[in-house]
């Protein structure tokens, strides 16, 4: 997954399922005064991001995030540094082992 | 005077009733059911009183959690408790080995370290690990604080992974995650959080409340009504208004509507959704929350006796027909002798029967095809599905307790079909959520979403049992402006 598909899924997710305006969707947008978003919908957010990119997310990080660029920002760094943290819980193991 | 609805009058609805009733509120309390007690209520057949739900609870004296709770709504000195076997209140039988539980997180300890020596030091990091997220949750004393930090690293933990680390024998694993079939999750994925949570309560000293769940509803319900609260029972939510953004009205079936400064509801977020208006809520939270796996299923097996079960009048039986974690929640299909719970009830009047609850995994699938008969209606192939497997549970159970076979004079038998139509959980789950590693912390369904003045409660939003929903209306509405110091006052009454 290149930068711009990155940015389009993220851009994709708040136009959807946050249902905001296209136009209102910008990298300087923020996520308080112009969007509307507030803690509850940060944690929304989390879920949704992980979702769609198979990552995990510290809530707090997205907490602290200003606007839609933020975000981007963010998740295009986890995919740069090439450090993907699980998704999944620890699977299953066997018993004796 | 501010107008509460509480929707569902089960241990989490009611506790919250009482502490809205407590500070000037006008409650009114609706349920679909013809008694108040949700999962607390009993039913009945001929003289035999039977708990479906609560089967034990935890300690109850001075410092401890749930006493503290009681004490805290004002029902304590209404109810009569029976305290179980300080030396070994559950006794945890596998192939080849017992091991009774004592009351006290030392002394359990010490027991364990006697009978596995070679472990004593990963028995001491286990242990540690139980307490810090005990205290993480801030209701182990009565200065004591929620620890966001912990809280979110020991939900995020899952309880084999830690066992593993620190324990070699398969013995100790597996007595040291025997209590995580009781709230329905399988240990490879069972937070350490919730596991402490559940064991730390029991060790502060199991007992029984006489008069069993409806005991404790019937308290709940009299507290509630001397607050000036009233019960609507056999009245169906239909619908909850918003105006602007805050809850304004509660519409029942009949056409009713209850207009309400606050919303204080025990269902399934999934179900409170399809209440909303379409829009009301963004998809993503519409998302998130019905992409949520809802819990386990459970067959009961209700035995009517006459005489008394010995081995049972102050233990209870948890039985293990194997030492692997991972197979503990396997139900009858799975695997044909499955893990199953027997606990004894003391008759609450005189001379009615004493009565044995066994309580074993069925997975919601085995009788959705039935999904649509009611009670009474349901198909002949039902019922020899469910004496099938109920036959297949009391073989072992008469054979592992022979003395109680001959005391049986009538079996009756519930599957997850029964648990949805009474209660109205999705797939009959009796928790609810799946309370595992990945759907606890922020993954679980929130207790506030957009709309102001609606706070959501019950095993769902926080934790699996009785002691789950009560915490959670401490966790959901002590956030609340009018409900400061909430949390405090409970963690002070005695």
């Amino acid at each position: 997954m290149d930068a711009s598909d990155v940015i389009r899924t993220i851009d994709r997710i708040l136009v959807e399922d946050f249902e905001l305006d296209a136009e209102q969707v910008v990298p300087e947008a923020s996520l308080r005064e112009d969007l509307d978003l507030d803690s509850l919908d940060a944690v929304d957010l989390v879920v949704a991001l992980e979702k769609a990119f198979g990552i995990r997310i510290d809530a707090k990080v997205v907490e602290k995030m200003q606007t839609v660029g933020d975000i981007h920002a963010y998740v295009r760094g986890v995919f740069e540094s090439g450090e993907f943290p699980a998704a999944a819980p620890e699977p299953a193991r066997e018993a004796g082992k | 005077m501010p107008r509460a609805v509480v929707i569902g009058a089960g241990a989490s609805g009611l506790t919250a009733a009482i502490h809205c009733a407590a500070r000037g509120y006008e409650v009114t309390v609706v349920d679909r059911q013809a008694h108040p007690g949700g999962l607390l209520a009993r039913f009945q057949r001929g003289r035999a009183r039977f708990d479906v739900g609560v089967h034990y609870l935890g300690g109850v004296g001075p410092g401890h959690v749930f006493g503290r709770i009681l004490r805290h709504l004002g029902v304590f000195g209404d109810l009569a408790f029976q305290p179980l076997d300080p030396d070994g209140f559950d006794l945890l039988r596998f192939p080849g080995f017992e091991f009774a539980v004592p009351v006290g997180m030392d002394a359990f300890a010490e027991r364990l370290a006697d009978r596995f020596p070679a472990e004593r030091d990963g028995i001491r990091r286990v242990v540690a690990r139980l307490r810090e997220a005990v205290e993480g949750y801030g209701i182990a004393d009565a200065d004591g604080r929620t620890d966001l930090d912990i809280v979110r690293t020991v939900e995020g933990e899952p309880l084999l992974g830690l066992l593993d680390r620190h324990l070699r024998d398969a013995r100790l694993r597996a007595v040291l995650s025997a209590h995580a079939p009781l709230y329905g999750v399988v240990p490879a994925e069972a937070p350490v959080g919730l596991h402490a949570i559940v064991l730390y309560h029991f060790l502060e000293g199991a007992c029984r409340v006489r008069g069993g769940g409806d005991a404790l509803a019937g308290a709940l319900v009299r507290r509630l009504e001397a607050l000036g609260g009233r019960l609507l029972l056999r009245r169906r939510v239909v619908g909850l208004e918003v105006a602007g953004r805050r809850v304004d009205r509660v519409v029942l079936h009949d056409g009713t509507e209850l207009p309400a400064d606050l919303v204080v509801t025990s269902l399934h977020p999934a179900q409170v959704l399809d209440l909303l208006s379409p829009g009301v809520l963004r998809p993503a939270y519409a998302k998130r929350v019905r992409g949520q796996r809802v819990g386990l299923g459970h067959m009961g097996i209700f035995l009517e006796l006459d005489g008394v079960p010995r081995s049972l009048v102050r233990r209870n039986l948890y039985s293990f027909s194997s030492l692997d974690p991972t197979r503990f929640l396997d139900d009858m299909v799975d695997q044909p002798q499955p893990f199953y719970f027997a606990s004894a009830a003391e008759p609450a009047e005189e001379g009615a029967p004493w009565t044995v609850v066994l309580t074993t995994p069925l997975g919601w699938e085995r009788v959705a095809a039935w999904a649509d008969t009611t009670p009474g209606r349901r198909p002949e192939a039902y019922r020899r599905l469910k004496d099938a497997l109920a036959t297949r549970v009391l073989d072992r159970f008469y054979a592992e307790n022979p003395e109680i076979r001959e005391q049986v004079v009538a079996v009756h038998s519930s599957t997850p079909l029964s648990t949805a139509f009474f209660t109205g959980a999705p797939r009959g789950a009796m928790y609810g959520h799946y309370h595992s590693v990945d759907q606890m912390g922020v993954y679980r369904p929130p207790q506030f979403t957009r709309v102001r003045g609606l706070v959501q409660v019950g095993q769902v939003v926080f934790a699996p049992g009785v002691l789950g929903a009560m915490l959670s209306v401490y966790y959901g509405l002590g956030r609340l402006p009018g409900f400061e110091g909430l949390f405090d006052e409970m963690r002070r009454a005695g």
